[in-house]
């Protein structure tokens, strides 16, 4: 049995040693560190920037780049937990449209306007102003800084279509007309990725758009977007209805083992094609006008870019990140090593000289079709009445006039 | 000290002691889980949205909007279908499961242990998996189709075949464990009913529907309750197969509730929509003890 007084002894050299030990063995402090989460397709070329821009050597912060949840509903689980419990897995993030209407809105993001002064905003074109100031402000607050702005751009197969003698379609009818033309057993001749979570919302919105309507009114353009999409479906056969259960890699893939002809897509297109040697060529993902709709001819753009959460581990150095990242200096290299952080902004595209994906946007931006992407308040809620209005009429569920009734009410409810 | 006073002191320390040892039980149970049920209450009483930044009392009608809303009525309809359906056919099958492995055959053991592999796998896993098998152009019970029709069936894209597929993973998976529960039933029943009815001539028809059925009726009822309540509030198979898709055609109450509170941040309609799972649950429950009553059997 072990005595109380030597018991009490053997606590006191413990509780002693306990204090001593961690003083003897300190070392130097850890440096100081942030975490940034990026997109599982962004983690690469974040970690090359913040390498070959020298952000360390800088400021002495080191960085872990790490993937954040890809889709807008996992990230969304994923971070309100966080952030309602007072932490936060990342010091920065990388958000998209859609998240940044929900955290801005919550108060989950902090105000990123006193980084930056009134010269900042010179080198920004007016389109990017307007996007920036209707997605990434609120209550007068700057929550998140741009890092790219992308449009939809409308890939096609320059070699099918030479072959076939055709040249890419100018209007809904001639994609009809060419995708007739171009499909054949397993080959479509348009696609995109439709499944229900982001997805099929998007190209509703961008066909929507082009009907000249908004999205979310659900108007008489919103059932000519809708009709269209299933006639190309289910009425003409050029289009997969296995696009309604495909994101986009899936239909990048498809496009990549010729089963697509046409598509639209992302700009991130442009690395994934080139990332594929044995199969990329150029005229196998040439970029053209999006086809025009019955009222116009128009992409809408929509952008990342970088916040803070309130509860941020690292908030200072996570600031100094946001603002490293968005130096007009910046923005031509980030350019260079991925499409991902190519801009309008002035610094960036003088920087391309037409290099790259700049081409492209230089197209569009010169042929004005790049219109600015539709917004509710409601944010992913509204997307998904969108999403599941359309996916009813799409899958045969309902008609169109009773599905957009529903749709409608649901909208309505919103208000 | 007089001897009442002593007493009176006796008892004041049983008291704070009592508290002092069931008092953080106490005080972690009202945390966890009488608080948020009653806060559940509270905010489905309310038009609170972060997203909209409103956060105002209107009473019932929340309860009112949920009920009178022709998307909302055909998502309980279908919650119900659901766990209906599955729950009748993990019964059944899970009965037959029983008798199967209750056989005595060489190697038993190791087929009780593989029976329960579909169980084991973590459902979101089972739900993924099954996402990419049902797949229209890749998936392989989509091949197998093709091999054999011709076609390419869009098991996901079509809200009966959707349902369907919903249905028979679920089926898939929870089998096995009500198979495992109803073979522990059925090897509680003595041995000696069985060879006296055998004795007196009954048919092994005769003998399932006059001893096993309602010696294991306790079992099967018992564990039907446990599975509704289970499944009503299961949303990792509805997201990893279908997301609830196409349309809302196997959007289920509970994967509702999550795209309210979740993603939505629409936490008035969330908790009324909580409310009204719990009231579900607590009649279906309610009906459930009632039948367990009746089918009472003493061996």
């Amino acid at each position: 049995m072990i005595h109380k007084k030597a018991f009490l002894a053997v606590l006191c050299i413990l509780a002693a040693a306990a204090m001593v030990l961690p003083a003897a063995g300190a070392r130097e402090p850890e440096p100081e560190k942030i975490v940034v989460g990026v997109g599982g397709w962004a983690v690469e070329p974040t970690q090359r920037a913040v390498e070959e821009l020298g952000f360390t050597e800088e400021t002495g912060i080191e960085v872990e780049v790490v993937t954040r949840p890809g889709s807008p509903p996992e990230f969304l689980s994923q971070m309100s937990s966080a952030i309602l419990g007072g932490t936060s897995p990342y010091d920065v993030i990388d958000i998209e449209d859609d998240v940044a209407i929900g955290f801005s809105r919550s108060g989950w993001l902090v105000d990123l306007d006193p980084l930056f002064d009134d010269e900042f905003w010179d080198d920004w074109p007016e389109a990017m102003l307007e996007m920036t100031e209707t997605w990434s402000r609120h209550g007068g607050e700057l929550f998140r800084v741009p890092h790219n702005y992308e449009a939809q751009y409308f890939w096609y197969r320059k070699d099918i279509l030479d072959s076939y003698g055709l040249q890419p379609p100018q209007t809904w009818d001639e994609m009809v007309e060419v995708g007739k033309a171009v499909t054949s057993g397993d080959r479509y001749g348009v696609s995109d990725g439709l499944a229900q979570g982001a997805y099929l919302g998007v190209y509703i919105t961008y066909l929507t758009q082009q009907a000249g309507g908004n999205v979310y009114d659900m108007g008489p353009e919103f059932e000519e977007a809708l009709q269209f999409l299933y006639d190309m479906i289910h009425v003409h056969e050029v289009f997969p209805i296995s696009a309604l259960d495909k994101d986009y890699d899936q239909v990048n893939n498809d496009y990549m083992q010729d089963r697509v002809v046409m598509m639209r897509q992302w700009p991130f297109f442009y690395g994934v094609a080139r990332s594929n040697p044995d199969w990329f060529a150029e005229d196998k993902a040439q970029v053209a006008l999006p086809p025009a709709g019955p009222a116009e001819q128009v992409a809408y753009a929509g952008s990342w870019g970088w916040s803070v959460p309130t509860t941020a581990d690292n908030m200072d150095g996570a600031m100094k990140f946001v603002e490293f990242m968005s130096r007009p200096e910046h923005q031509g290299p980030l350019a260079e090593i991925d499409t991902w952080f190519l801009s309008a902004r002035d610094s960036c595209l003088e920087y391309m000289d037409g290099r790259g994906m700049a081409e492209y946007l230089e197209l569009y931006s010169d042929a004005g079709v790049i219109g600015t992407r539709p917004f509710h308040p409601a944010g992913q809620e509204a997307h998904t009445v969108v999403e599941e209005t359309a996916a009813a009429y799409l899958t045969n569920q309902m008609t169109l006039r009773q599905a957009v009734r529903q749709g409608r009410q649901r909208m309505a409810d919103l208000d | 000290m007089t001897i009442h006073g002593a007493q009176k002191h006796k008892t004041l320390k049983r008291y704070v002691l009592f508290f002092l040892f069931v008092g953080p039980a106490l005080l972690v149970r009202t945390a966890t889980s009488i608080y948020p049920v009653i806060n559940t209450f509270h905010l489905s009483t309310l038009n609170y949205n972060l997203i909209q930044q409103v956060r105002e009392f209107i009473g019932m009608r929340n309860f009112i909007y949920i009920l009178s809303n022709e998307m909302f009525q055909s998502v309980l309809l279908f919650t119900l279908f659901f766990v209906a359906v599955s729950t009748f056919f993990q019964l059944l099958l899970g009965m037959g499961v029983a008798h199967l492995l209750n056989a005595k055959f060489i190697g038993r053991r190791l087929v009780r242990t593989i029976n329960l592999i579909p169980w084991v796998i973590p459902m979101i896993v089972s739900a993924y998996a099954f996402r990419w098998l049902l797949a229209g152009d890749y998936g392989l019970i989509s091949d197998w189709a093709f091999r054999i029709t011709g076609s390419r069936p869009q098991l996901l894209l079509q809200a009966s075949s959707a349902r369907a597929s919903l249905i028979a993973v679920n089926i898939w998976r929870n089998t096995p464990f009500m198979g495992l529960v109803i073979l522990a039933g059925l090897q509680s029943i003595p041995e000696e009913l069985y060879e006296s009815a055998k004795m007196d001539g009954a048919s092994w028809f005769k003998r399932f529907i006059h001893i096993t059925m309602p010696a294991s009726a306790a079992t099967v009822v018992t564990l039907g309750l446990f599975n509704i309540i289970w499944q009503m509030s299961d949303i990792d198979l509805v997201l990893g197969v279908t997301q609830g898709g196409p349309g809302t055609a196997t959007t289920v109450l509970a994967f509702r509730i999550y795209q309210h509170g979740m993603l939505w941040f629409d936490w008035g309609i969330a908790s009324a929509l909580s409310v009204l799972l719990v009231g579900l649950v607590a009649v279906i429950s309610l009906i459930g003890l009632a039948i367990f009553k009746r089918y009472q059997f003493t061996l």
